[in-house]
């Protein structure tokens, strides 16, 4: 078995990264100061995006352990440098609290005051125990994930002995805790900005932005790897997988999304319908169309050829259009209640959001160069590198 | 020339594999392979280009999406409009899974078309006898005698050297 | 290091390619079983009792079954949802598992696919008998009529149902033949006369050249791509019989996929159920192995977990939502006249999967077969809840009502498994169960699995 080399990415590239997330940072101290609802909402997109791309990598490491997936073993410690950043996005997370009263209505106790569904939600929706769940996820979060990452750590150790018994356990109860929590966090974070509007399948909206964008940052790093210190390790057949997985998870992402525009659409009902008036008035409905392109339509019809699944070009690319996508679909869940007057686009929303990104990279990359960059104990490796489509 | 054919059975797929291969190398001409099942790199020793089924499958695919969209507005919007609760004439979210199922409709038949005219495959076409044991557990190798200097004699060492357990020669043509 | 421990192998026994032939075409070759012959007679017992009260409906009229004015759909489309979800296993296995490079599909996937195939039949029946006049059922297509024309209403739920159970069907069929037709062609040609002659005429005349093996791989993988997003379609489609609906209960977004992954589930333990008796009945202990058996607990197990989760999901956006009519009807399926069917399908869709966890339950296969009937159950309850207790009492209490299924509306439901049953009986019989070209090259794989294993271990 060949070992990777050592990895350190370039010096001046991590300089580049922190400098960008220090002046996203500022920019957004700024705001609070210039304009604090804008600021407030910039930020919540910022720390979203970033709670995702570390929990995504949490949930494929799951599933590739739980289905056996073999072909993938030369990638894993891609996800598993992504989990990493879970404390970085809980201390963000803590950053929101004292924001809840600029972004969620039902903080606002004047308006709770004279407005029955909220005082029928406030048992749920209530700054305190907004909170604490907020404490609860990431605790959890962060303690499901880091018992993966320290056990597929231990392997590349010589003569630790690892069961398999115990690798699928760490698998299996992340599944169910995210399953609960992400939910859940998607109500507590992005539905409740509407608190009246209510939808069962809004957990699986927040779910495939996840997987599109999270699958986006593991294609960007398999190549920059492959590139570089990976060049034997990962192949043209991973890549081609990963085209595969992201077609379906655009797939997947439109799916989604016209499920429940067609239901709501369908029945126009006053409970859920406002939702989208708001979505398809103005300039909000050119955002809805160049959402649903990036999302789903640019994704899967470029990959469909095998041609471009094969040209780390065309990966690159369509993993750029996933995070653009991203931001636009967040954009669009957040936004259209907070911003009145049509949607606005400046500093304070561009600011955390790219800094936020750079922030979730440069812990990423830190993290890939804690351990070899290949899982080199597990008996899989070379099968995945032999792997053929 | 002699246009004699000459097969050698294998068990072992690996077996053949390697037989083709020096037979590429050495320039032995191969007529064809016959086999139980499909063989994991068999096409690139033989040649084969990969298949391009998937033009006939995206073409038909995209012509059933415009059918199933065209005949879905025509009736409902133009040939007799019809008010059904209140949903508008261009009611394109309720327009979707049809289309979507036409689409995967024409896409299926026509690859399923495709493949069984392309491989020239009908109900009751005879095959040739002969081959019985390959569609059971054998797997056969048939190359053409292209050298005259190349003897029979010749084919048979091949053969047994790459672990063949049968070989026959045929001046017909076993196609 | 992770621990040596050897892995189950798929395929036990040893066996050379020779022997999958011999063992697979035995059951055509040779006389079946007196079990066969038992449960033949059995599942024509129910055709014939099912039939009869079919057809005593049909020349009647709808009113021989016990819906009402307020309860509309009864049995009828519960039997309907719950055999078209049955048939979403097959295609899952065939197609999903297929594009996922799970080799544990091999020996499976044939009989899943047939199973598919008889559970839409099954499925298409009731739709067809509740139209109370099925023979007009031709007015459900979009063809030039002397109607005006007058055609059939694109924006309504029911008519995607057409279309999607058709394409359904119709791409089913297909991949399940052009997967057959290597086989029938081994069948061919170990077979005489007449029995060769007819094998003849169904495998096309297949050979087996590179060349069209290329060709054929190319083929599947491609129908394997398209039934993997129609498998989604379909339920979603019948999901959205009810989510257009404006009734509480009914109209919930997370239908479709809800729909989708409960169809799964219980999909995959119609194939557990089915799979354990075929290895008993058909000898197939060694293609079906405990591995197989495994990995569908486990798939079962997970996906009642998601239905679990579904459950949970909807009863708390129930109480979020403020709506006084969303928590009602979800109080009355706890708390109401048919409590007693939401709680036997909790408890078999959520609980009893998970006893799959325990290591003894997933190596009993009595317990294994008996748990797979509780889903089964537990999944046709699913189906009759969602249905009867949302509509039974509606926003207008004077209109309320219950709703008992009269012995004609049983019979309907005894006709669906006659007719499956039957219909798998006489695949079993008459058709390669096992897909023999795809077991074939798992057994080198083996050998050289093996011959890996011992190398690292050495």
């Amino acid at each position: 078995m060949r070992y990777p080399p050592d990895f350190r990415s370039p010096q001046t590239f991590m300089v580049g990264l922190r400098s960008v997330a220090i002046l996203g940072v500022l920019l957004f101290l700024l705001g609070l100061f210039v304009a604090p609802d804008r600021a407030w909402a910039g930020y919540l997109i910022g720390f979203v995006f970033f709670v995702g791309l570390g929990l995504s990598g949490g949930l494929f490491l799951s599933v590739l352990t739980l289905a056996g997936t073999r072909w993938a073993t030369a990638l894993r410690r891609i996800p598993e440098a992504m989990t990493t950043t879970l404390p970085a996005a809980a201390l963000m997370g803590i950053v929101l609290v004292p924001g809840v009263h600029a972004l969620y209505e039902w903080a606002n106790e004047a308006a709770v005051a004279d407005n029955h569904l909220l005082q029928h939600k406030a048992g749920y929706l209530n700054w305190g125990f907004w909170s604490l769940r907020l404490v609860v996820y990431f605790a959890l979060w962060i303690w499901a994930t880091r018992g993966m990452v320290r056990l597929s750590r231990k392997l590349d150790e010589k003569d630790s002995i690892v069961s398999k018994r115990q690798i699928l356990l760490r698998a299996i109860y992340f599944l169910p805790i995210f399953a609960v929590t992400f939910s859940l966090a998607s109500i507590d974070w992005i539905k409740s900005i509407e608190p009246a509007w209510f939808s069962t399948i809004f957990g699986l909206i927040t779910l495939s932005g996840l997987a599109t964008s999270g699958l986006a940052v593991c294609i960007l790093l398999a190549i920059y790897l492959k590139r570089g210190p990976l060049r034997h390790f990962i192949t043209m057949e991973h890549l081609d997988d990963l085209g595969k997985i992201a077609m379906a998870f655009a797939l997947f992402w439109g799916y989604i999304w016209y499920c429940q525009y067609m239901l709501i659409w369908y029945t126009d009902m006053p409970e859920e319908t406002p939702y989208y008036v708001i979505r398809s008035q103005g300039a909000w409905a050119h955002l809805s169309s160049l959402n649903l392109a990036l999302n789903w339509a640019i994704p899967f019809f470029v990959l469909m050829p095998k041609a471009m699944r094969r040209s780390e070009t065309a990966l690159k690319r369509v993993a750029w259009v996933f995070l653009a996508g991203q931001a636009v679909n967040l954009y669009m869940l957040i936004e259209p209640a907070l911003m009145e007057g049509g949607p606005q686009l400046g500093l304070w929303e561009i600011g955390p959001l790219v800094g936020s990104l750079c922030f979730f990279l440069w812990l990423t990359l830190r993290a890939l160069g804690d351990a070899a960059l290949v899982p080199i104990g597990d008996p899989h490796l070379e099968e995945s590198m032999n792997h053929h489509c | 020339m002699s246009p004699s054919l000459h097969t050698g059975f294998f068990e072992d797929e690996h077996d053949l594999l390697s037989a083709a291969k020096e037979c590429r190398e050495r320039g032995i001409p191969v007529v064809d392979v016959v086999s139980p099942f499909p063989i994991h790199g068999l096409d690139d020793v033989l040649g084969i280009r990969p298949s391009r089924l998937a033009w006939v499958t995206f073409l038909m695919g995209a012509a059933g999406l415009a059918f199933g969209f065209g005949l879905q507005y025509w009736t409902a919007a133009f040939d007799w409009p019809l008010n059904v609760g209140g949903k508008p004439l261009d009611s394109l979210p309720a327009f979707i899974p049809v289309a979507f199922e036409l689409t995967i409709l024409f896409a299926g038949v026509s690859t399923v078309v495709a493949l069984l005219l392309r491989s020239k495959l009908w109900p009751s076409k005879q095959v040739p006898s002969g081959l019985e044991s390959t569609t059971d557990d054998q797997h056969a190798l048939i190359l053409a005698q292209a050298d005259a200097a190349f003897e029979d004699s010749d084919f048979t060492e091949l053969f047994e050297r790459h672990g063949a357990i049968n070989s026959q020669r045929e001046t017909e043509a076993t196609r | 290091m992770v621990d040596a421990t050897l892995e189950v192998p798929l395929i036990t026994g040893d066996l050379v390619p020779a022997d999958v032939t011999r063992d697979v075409c035995s059951p055509l070759e040779g006389k079946p079983t007196g079990l066969w012959y038992a449960g033949f007679c059995l599942a024509l017992v129910a055709l014939a009792i099912g039939g009869t009260a079919v057809l005593y409906q049909v020349s009647t009229g709808i009113g021989t079954w016990g819906l009402n004015r307020t309860v509309g759909w009864g049995f009828d489309i519960t039997n309907f949802v719950f055999w078209v979800g049955i048939g979403h296993a097959g295609t899952l296995i065939s197609a999903v598992l297929l594009l996922f490079r799970q080799k544990w599909r091999t020996s499976i996937n044939r009989s899943a696919e047939a199973m598919t195939i008889f559970a839409v039949i099954c499925a298409g029946i009731y739709p067809f008998i509740h139209m109370g006049r099925p023979w007009l059922a031709h007015w459900v297509f979009p063809y030039p009529n002397a109607r005006g024309p007058l055609w059939v209403n694109f924006r309504s739920a029911l008519l995607w149902d057409v279309f999607a159970i058709g394409t359904y069907f119709t791409i089913s069929l297909l991949f399940w033949y052009v997967g057959l037709i290597p086989d029938l062609a081994t069948v061919r040609d170990r077979a005489k006369g007449v029995r060769k002659k007819i094998f003849n005429l169904l495998s096309f005349g297949w050979r087996g050249t590179a060349r069209t093996w290329s060709r054929y791989e190319t083929a599947c993988v491609l129908l394997a791509a398209l039934a993997t997003p129609l498998v989604v379609s379909v339920h979603s489609v019948v999901s959205s019989d009810f989510a257009t609906a404006v009734i509480p209960g009914w109209h919930a977004t997370v239908f479709p996929p809800y729909f989708v992954i409960g169809a799964v589930f219980s999909g995959f333990a119609m194939v557990l159920t089915l799979m354990l008796v075929a290895r008993k009945t058909m000898r197939f202990e060694n293609y079906i192995t405990m591995r197989h058996i495994h990995a569908i607990c486990k798939v079962v197990t997970f996906t009642g977990s998601i239905v679990g989760l579904a459950y949970m999901t909807e009863f708390f956006i129930a109480w979020y939502s403020g709506s006084q009519y969303e928590l009602f009807i979800f109080k009355n399926r706890m708390g109401g006249p048919f409590a007693w069917a939401y709680w036997t399908m909790f408890s078999c869709n959520v609980i009893a999967p998970q006893l799959f966890w325990f290591r003894k339950v997933r190596n009993n296969l009595l317990l294994i077969f008996l748990l797979s009937l509780v889903v089964n159950v537990g999944m046709w309850f699913e189906r009759f809840v969602i249905i009867v207790t949302s509509l039974h009492r509606d926003f207008l209490p004077s209109s309320w009502s219950g709703y008992t299924p009269t012995l004609i509306e049983v019979g309907s439901l005894v006709f669906g498994f006659g007719l499956f049953f039957t219909l798998f009986l006489l695949f079993c019989r008459f058709v390669p169960m096992i897909a023999m070209f795809e077991v074939k090259p798992l057994l080198g794989k083996r050998k050289r699995e093996l011959q890996q294993t011992n190398r690292e271990v050495a």
